[in-house]
């Protein structure tokens, strides 16, 4: 009786979800999800006194998940196949997606990529430039519009932030047991994400492209500067972005984020 | 045609209740119907102030204590043809606390009148009082404006409207003590909402479900959103609708949007009512369109609801 609203049980799949077409382009999907998150930001003001804080989140979490596989064009590529062999619903796609970025991470991670090639769907020709696997090879694309973006472009975005993730785990570990010996605790706060965010020597121009979020928005999120975001709402789906793009755990990184912007008043 | 009786309402003051009233009842005294409007915001009624006519002598306390038995003693004419008016000015707040017998009475002789609407002002608050008066309406309006604050009120408003309509509605079906017992802060069966309650009264199946049902078809309010600054905010009426269906589990519809309109202001600081003078003004040409639509409403509802009790014949 009330599926109508905004109800994460159904099980749509991530186009239905933002409401765009199979072959929708890059740019009508971060329209979509923007307009998502207005939709949202909307609903949750219309709902004023009703609408309960973890429903917001658990909609921003199922927006953003709809949002940040289908502007990868890798993660979309192989989604759009199992959907086409019948897959089940969007939470079980999510799952299957982490599991294929991994291998497509640790894929490209080894020198050995070659004899492996066949995991990845046959529709995306892998990039050249990746062939012989050297990081300071991998040429990232600053052009302003993503318009201008061949698909073939964002793939390579995507595939060199996947080698940097993958390359920066061990760095990682070291800096989060920086924080455990002294005997602090761990909380995602602006400098923490930039600090995370230069171990994995991932610029805030290629972050851009990456979330399609401007980095503006990129660096208030590290700046902790509340002011430029017009809710809460946009505030958490950007940072929901960002979060998936270096790959953190994301109910604690907003855990953590959102109290600081709540103390800031 | 019967008498039709329309109240506007809202919850927070200063959201525009008695100029959508006041305009509304020169639009329909405008279309050829004689109408009367009844300013009930009891302790700040100024309606007469607006529509520019002398201080009233006589008020409400008066009729309900039977001083005066003939409510058309109350009535002040206007320099608008078909446009009279029931003030309340003269009636302090404590006439907030008529019995509802009391107001029942008062209704009933509203609705006797020579008039085809009664179109009333019911001023701020949730209170029993004004909630009794919206309830007792064919047309039930509440205003709300592009706030939180307003968008609460409305929906307070909204919640103990549907309470007060199930209170009043259960003693036929031999329910009310048990829905007294329920409508109880801190009551045993954890309900809260009134969607916790209809789905409650459904789960017990029977002669609840029927009550609920029946209850649930009988609430009728339609919000109109004032004070509308841009596109964006325009969408806030649907959303509240949205809102409603998903947390109230009730239908309640937007039936416009009021543009924010400095003329508006002028109009009232002026006491010249806009749809006085200038019907080609913006805000005044998209209030008629609203009225146009409460007027469909309304007779759709009366179409139906003659239909339901030739059917119980």
């Amino acid at each position: 009786m009330t599926s109508l609203a905004n109800n994460p049980q159904v099980e749509e799949n991530y186009y239905q979800i933002l409401e765009v077409s199979k072959t929708a382009s890059l740019v009508e999907i971060r329209d979509a999800y923007e307009s998502k998150l207005e939709e949202t930001q909307l609903d949750a003001f219309a709902a004023y006194s009703l609408f309960p804080e973890d429903e917001t989140e658990e909609i921003l979490l199922y927006f953003s998940q709809a949002f940040v596989t289908l502007a990868n064009p890798v993660a979309r590529a192989k989604y759009d196949d199992e959907l086409q062999h019948g897959m089940v619903s969007a939470e079980m796609q999510t799952v299957i997606e982490k599991e294929h970025l991994t291998k497509i991470k640790s894929l490209y991670s080894k020198k050995s990529v070659k004899g492996k090639t066949k995991t990845v769907p046959p529709a995306k020709k892998r990039p050249e430039k990746e062939e012989d696997g050297e990081e300071d090879e991998i040429k990232v694309n600053f052009a302003k519009e993503i318009r201008a973006e061949s698909q073939e472009e964002r793939r390579d975005q995507y595939l060199s932030l996947a080698i940097k993730n993958e390359l920066a785990e061990e760095k990682l570990e070291e800096f989060y047991s920086t924080f455990k010996t002294h005997g602090s605790k761990l909380s995602y706060n602006g400098t923490v994400l930039q600090q995370i965010r230069k171990i994995k020597s991932v610029t805030l121009e290629e972050l851009a492209q990456i979330t399609c979020i401007r980095i503006t928005y990129l660096k208030a999120i590290e700046d902790e500067n509340f002011s430029i975001f017009s809710s809460e709402i946009y505030l958490k789906g950007y940072l929901l972005c960002y979060v998936e793009a270096l790959q953190l755990p994301k109910e604690q990184v907003l855990k953590d984020y959102i109290i600081l912007y709540k103390n800031s008043f | 045609m019967k008498k039709k009786i329309w109240a506007i309402g809202g919850g927070k003051g200063g959201v525009g209740k008695s100029y959508v009233a006041g305009n509304l009842g020169i639009l329909l005294a405008q279309k050829g119907n004689n109408v009367v409007l009844a300013d009930l915001d009891l302790g700040g009624a100024n309606l007469h102030t607006w529509l520019g006519v002398s201080n009233p002598i006589k008020g409400i306390t008066e009729f309900i204590e039977r001083d005066i038995p003939d409510i058309k003693k109350l009535l002040i004419p206007t320099d608008m043809p078909g446009l009279r008016l029931i003030s309340g000015a003269k009636d302090g707040v404590e006439i907030a606390n008529m019995k509802y017998t009391q107001k029942r009475r008062f209704v009933t002789a509203l609705s006797q009148l020579d008039a085809d609407y009664i179109v009333i002002d019911l001023g701020a608050g949730t209170a029993y009082n004004t909630v009794d008066f919206f309830l007792l309406a064919d047309t039930q309006i509440i205003i709300v404006i592009p706030e939180p604050t307003s968008i609460e009120n409305a929906y307070r408003f909204l919640k103990n409207s549907f309470y007060r309509q199930i209170l009043h509605n259960s003693e036929k079906f031999r329910m009310k003590s048990m829905i007294k017992n329920i409508l109880q802060k801190d009551n045993p069966f954890n309900i809260n909402t009134p969607k916790q309650l209809i789905a409650y009264l459904n789960e017990l199946g029977g002669n609840a479900a029927v009550f609920i049902e029946e209850q649930q078809q009988l609430f009728i309010p339609s919000i109109i959103l004032n004070q509308v600054r841009s596109e964006k905010e325009k969408r806030i009426g649907l959303a509240m609708e949205k809102a409603c269906l998903k947390y109230f589990n009730l239908n309640v519809k937007i039936s416009g949007y009021l543009d924010f309109d400095e003329t508006v202001r002028q109009s009232v600081i002026d006491r010249e009512p806009l749809a006085k003078n200038s019907l080609e003004s913006g805000p005044v040409q998209q209030l008629s369109i609203i009225c146009e639509k409460l007027l469909r409403e309304e007779e759709q509802r009366t179409k139906k609801n003659n239909l339901l009790s030739q059917l119980a014949l």
